[in-house]
């Protein structure tokens, strides 16, 4: 370094002993961290050392101006130079050399030319520019008369960094978290009101007027004639319904000519009381009690009344067609001769005890209904409802409604091996398969391993729905034959026995009674030797290849079982005939004996 | 006026954390009402807070809190910049400390009335033996305000020539800046003598008076020739001659408000004298007119802080690197001080132009393209803070001959001591 490479104004002072920064960054880092100092220090003894330390620094400065080449640079460094002059002759007891103008020490030729580069391409780093934008922002807001331009979210949090920088945008930051916080508060409060409102209205309000609106139905029942104000409270119910628990609408009340079709109550009472005319068709009252309410006249097509109750019911000129009657309980209930239960899904309602009329015409009215699904018939309505016409019945609506979707479901779920195919196979045995159009041929006595060792896999919907029942039941049996035969498999004889229950009740529908009879008589009855249905269908497999005294015997167990047939008795019917009939009907009437009609069915003996 | 009620717990609060010692708090308040507040208002053991607040309440009554919150104003700037917003809370909540200042004419017009009231009262040959005594204290407050008055008076000559030769109206005009020299050290030798013959100040003084005087004759030689190197090249050898003694006078303008010692006139007065009412009321009358003074001074302080500090962002907001965020956050700061400058003085409207220019600049910082851009609200931004911080030293300079007013009488009361 020069010897003059600081000089003062007017006469050259030799800094060699002033060892110059390393760049201008560490310049400006000293330059801060004296600003600092000095301003803490205020005692004037102790400022006698600070000047010390700011004239040492003013030499050490002037003499980095020999590595300065950037303009910038050097005007920055030259203007620290005089803020220290400056500072230095407001602190006690200046000397004469404090009152010289000090001038940065000049660089190279080289190094200014450099510099010169440097400094054209200079930009201001990201930072920066994010702050003066920052900035500019906040003074937008400010001139906009502090409307709109608030911060919010990453936005607010990046500007908070920047607060204590610059009065306006501390003011942004303040008034965007004051907004922030205007917000959360209203939003607490509408959530706080809105939480009251909904409780209000769930335990104060809507009991209020799901009471008012029984009240009404109540009070102006017997008086409303066209059935519009008794409509219009039960539509009130049925909106608030799913707030509410069920409504007790039973008694003495009067419902005539009350249009409500898709109405949605969960399990009504409406016990006890009278329907006239009154139309509640695709409506859903499931688990509804209908019981002792006498029900003339009305629509109830395609509603859901599954689990409902009907009993003692007293029903005339009604429709159920299509209805979901699923465990609907009808028993000892009076039902008129123009009931109609036609494609309803009767899938283990219950019949027991139910007087119809003498003239009920079985035929139309239970039509595509699979009535055998139902519990409780006596023998003479059986015999009645085995004259129905079941025609398409695969394509009805009860079937994809409730049994095909039902068994998808159970193939989905199935844990045990083969369950879903037996279930699927049982499903549509128990619905009925169609009798086949021509005898089958005798087939060739095949084991069960040669059946299962030639089985062909064949698509699901390239069958029909016999072949897909005699495909399924053949798939349960070969799997657990398969796994039976693996060491580790536990006992699956009972397991297998089940299946093979089903493979020969669907082999007995499908016209192939010997193959049935010889696997209900030597792998089904051996083992399910408790079951009364096996035993049934035993007695209807051997009843159809005629050996009598089997069928008998095990009719005769299962009558000491006490099983009651129910589907058989419509999938099996081509085979129930005759004495054996006569034999079945008496087992069923010593379970279901036909009960005198209750007193408020006129003229009904059925 | 008084406190703001909504900010005044702030005020006691900050003050109290601020001062941090009741021995501070007493020497202040002493400071500023020549009462020991320990003895009149509160007590050393209470909080230091509640005892600002407890002083306070004290001076409301008369109306003097002003009195200490102006002493504070200037322990915080004498105490670093960190102070700032403990300053700009006592002024929002006590606008009459710098804004609303009470007009000084009026006050030094109430110090003569009583002065004179004073003067023409007999006094009783025990009492005068007394005052006699404090001839020394009376000699000191005639030469405190003469020599306020002296280095305002000198100061201004030298600020009046530095802005002329800084903003160009007189560069490449050799012959004006040669007059604005031969101007400034006409007025300064004027006010000289005042520091007293042949002292210490007097001498420094004609120091630099000396070194400027041939630099006037060599331009108005080169302004002849008409060689504007040499011109230039001595403009430059002024400034670098009076920037230093700007810098210095301005300190010692400050320092000679600091220490005007009028309210030294009744300090420990005679028995007799403490229940008249002339005196009591003058009493009033120079403690109340020492803070409206020491307010001038102290804007007059914080401009020039500001003027000397201006060069220094400027210079460092054109460095590009890692230094830059920390002078934008310089700047950020400094521009807010400014605006809070400006606005101390709501009639002379500096505030709209401060916002203006600061906000010019801040835009302009944010792209590089802009840069040539950012030129002109500089220099507007520097002529402003200049013309801001001139104009409060002409208020000064103003007040300084109006104070030296007290002059007369005080000389009056000597002559009288003297004479007897």
């Amino acid at each position: 370094m020069s010897e003059t490479a600081a000089t003062t104004a007017g006469s050259p002072a030799p800094v060699s002993a002033a060892a110059p920064f390393e760049s201008f960054a560490v310049l400006h880092r000293e330059h801060s961290e004296l600003r600092q100092r000095c301003g803490k220090t205020k005692a004037d003894a102790l400022r006698d050392g600070v000047a010390e330390n700011v004239r040492q620094f003013i030499r050490r400065a002037a003499a980095t101006g020999v590595t300065l080449g950037e303009p910038s640079e050097r005007k920055g460094a030259q203007a620290i130079i005089e803020y220290w002059c400056s500072e230095l002759l407001g602190l006690p007891n200046p000397q004469s050399g404090d009152f010289k103008r000090v001038r940065l020490a000049e660089p190279s030729d080289t190094l200014q030319a450099a510099g010169a580069t440097k400094a054209a391409n200079a930009r201001p780093d990201p930072e920066t520019r994010d702050v003066i934008r920052l900035a500019a922002t906040a003074r937008l807001w400010r001139d906009s008369g502090k409307k709109g331009f608030l911060l919010t979210g990453d936005a607010l949090s990046h500007a908070a960094k920047f607060r204590s920088m610059d009065d306006d945008i501390e003011k942004l930051v303040h008034a965007s978290q004051k907004a922030l916080q205007k917000i959360w508060m209203i939003s607490t409060i509408a959530a706080i009101g809105g939480v009251t409102a909904v409780l209000l209205f769930l335990f104060v309000l809507v009991p209020l007027l799901s009471e008012r609106a029984i009240v009404a139905i109540k009070k102006t029942a017997l008086r409303d004639s066209n059935g519009e104000s008794v409509r219009d409270s039960l539509w009130q119910l049925g909106l608030y319904q799913p707030l509410q628990k069920p409504y007790d609408l039973s008694g003495n009340i009067l419902y005539r000519e009350v249009k409500a079709p898709g109405l949605k109550l969960n399990a009504p009472n409406f016990s006890s009381a009278t329907f006239i005319s009154v139309d509640l068709q695709g409506s859903d009252l499931h688990n509804a009690s209908f019981s002792n309410t006498s029900i003339t006249g009305s629509n109830f097509n395609g509603a859901n009344l599954s689990l409902t109750q009907f009993r003692e019911a007293n029903i005339a000129g009604t429709s159920f067609a299509d209805a979901g009657l699923y465990r609907a309980i009808f028993d000892r209930a009076c039902i008129g001769e123009d009931v109609n239960f036609e494609g309803a899904d009767l899938r283990l309602a219950s019949f027991w005890g139910a007087t119809f009329d003498d003239r009920f015409p079985f035929d139309s009215k239970f039509r595509n209904s699979p009535w055998w699904l139902a519990e409780g018939w006596n023998s003479r309505q059986i015999a009645a409802l085995l004259t129905a016409e079941q025609a398409g019945f695969f394509e009805s609506k009860g079937f994809e409604k409730h049994i095909w979707p039902a068994h998808v479901k159970e193939r989905a779920a199935a844990n045990s091996p083969g369950a879903s195919e037996n279930q699927l196979a049982w499903d549509l045995a128990t619905w009925g398969l169609p009798p086949p159009a021509t005898p089958p041929l005798p087939s060739p006595s095949l084991s069960l391993d040669q059946i299962c060792s030639s089985r062909v896999t064949v698509r699901a919907s390239e069958l029909s729905r016999p072949e897909l029942a005699l495909d399924a039941a053949e798939e349960a049996v070969c799997i657990v034959q398969r796994l039976k035969k693996s060491d580790s498999a536990p006992n699956l004889t009972w397991n297998l026995a089940n299946l093979q229950d089903t493979r020969a009740y669907v082999l007995l529908q499908s016209g192939r009674s010997t193959e049935a009879a010889d696997i209900y008589r030597n792998e089904v009855t051996p083992i399910l030797d408790k079951d009364g249905g096996a035993l049934f269908r035993a007695a209807v497999a051997h009843q159809a290849i005629d050996d009598r005294d089997l069928a008998l015997a095990f009719l005769k167990r299962s009558v000491e079982l006490r099983y009651v047939p129910s589907h058989e008795m419509h999938t099996l019917r081509a085979y129930i005939k005759g004495d054996f009939q006569k034999a079945i009907y008496e087992q069923i009437d010593r379970f279901r004996p036909s009960m005198p009609p209750p007193a408020f069915c006129q003229g009904a003996r059925s | 006026m008084s406190i703001l009620p909504n900010l005044r717990p702030l005020v006691t609060k900050d003050i109290g954390a601020f001062l941090n010692d009741s021995d501070k708090i007493r020497d202040l308040v002493q400071e500023a009402t020549g009462e020991n507040p320990h003895v009149n208002w509160t007590n050393p053991t209470l909080p230091l807070g509640k005892q600002i607040s407890d002083v306070l309440t004290g001076l409301e009554e008369t109306k003097a809190d002003r009195w200490l919150l102006t002493y504070v104003l200037i322990a915080a700037l004498e105490n670093g910049p960190e102070h700032d917003k403990l300053r700009e809370l006592i002024v929002r909540a006590c606008p009459e400390t710098l804004i609303t200042t009470p007009k000084l004419q009026q006050q030094v017009e109430r110090v003569l009335a009583d002065l004179q009231q004073f003067l023409v009262t007999p006094v009783p040959p025990n009492v005068r033996e007394e005052w006699r005594l404090k001839q020394t204290r009376l000699q000191a407050m005639v030469q405190d305000t003469a020599r306020l008055f002296a280095y305002k008076s000198l100061h201004e000559s030298l600020h009046g020539l530095k802005l002329q030769l800084t903003f160009g109206e007189v560069l490449g005009q050799a012959t004006e800046a040669h007059i604005a020299i031969d101007d400034a050290l006409e007025r300064a030798t004027l006010a000289t003598p005042l520091l007293g013959a042949d002292t210490d100040e007097e001498r420094v003084e004609l120091e630099w008076m000396a070194a400027l005087k041939p630099l006037g004759t060599q331009l108005e030689a080169a302004a002849a020739a008409q060689d504007g190197n040499i011109e230039r090249d001595l403009i430059e050898q002024v400034r670098d001659l009076i920037w230093p003694h700007l810098i210095r006078l301005n300190g010692h303008v400050f320092d000679a408000a600091r220490k005007l010692s009028l309210p030294a006139i009744v300090e420990d007065p005679p028995l007799d004298f403490r229940t008249r009412p002339e005196f009591i009321d003058l009493g009033y009358a120079v403690h109340d007119l020492k803070p409206t003074v020491l307010a001038r001074a102290l804007k007059h302080r914080m401009w020039q802080d500001a003027e000397k500090e201006l060069p220094l962002i400027d210079a460092l907001l054109d460095v590009p690197g890692p230094t830059k965020a920390e002078t934008i956050n310089d700047w950020f700061r400094f521009k807010s001080r400014i605006l809070w400058l400006a606005e101390l003085d709501p009639d002379a409207g500096w505030s709209v132009d401060a916002r203006t220019f600061a906000d010019q600049i801040s835009d302009a910082m944010a792209d590089a393209e802009e840069r040539d851009r950012i030129n002109i609200p500089r220099e507007n931004y520097r002529k402003l803070i200049a013309a801001c911080f001139f104009a409060i030293g002409a208020m000064l300079k103003a007040d300084c001959v109006m104070l030296r007013k007290v002059n007369e009488p005080l000389n009056a009361i000597l002559q009288e001591l003297d004479r007897v």
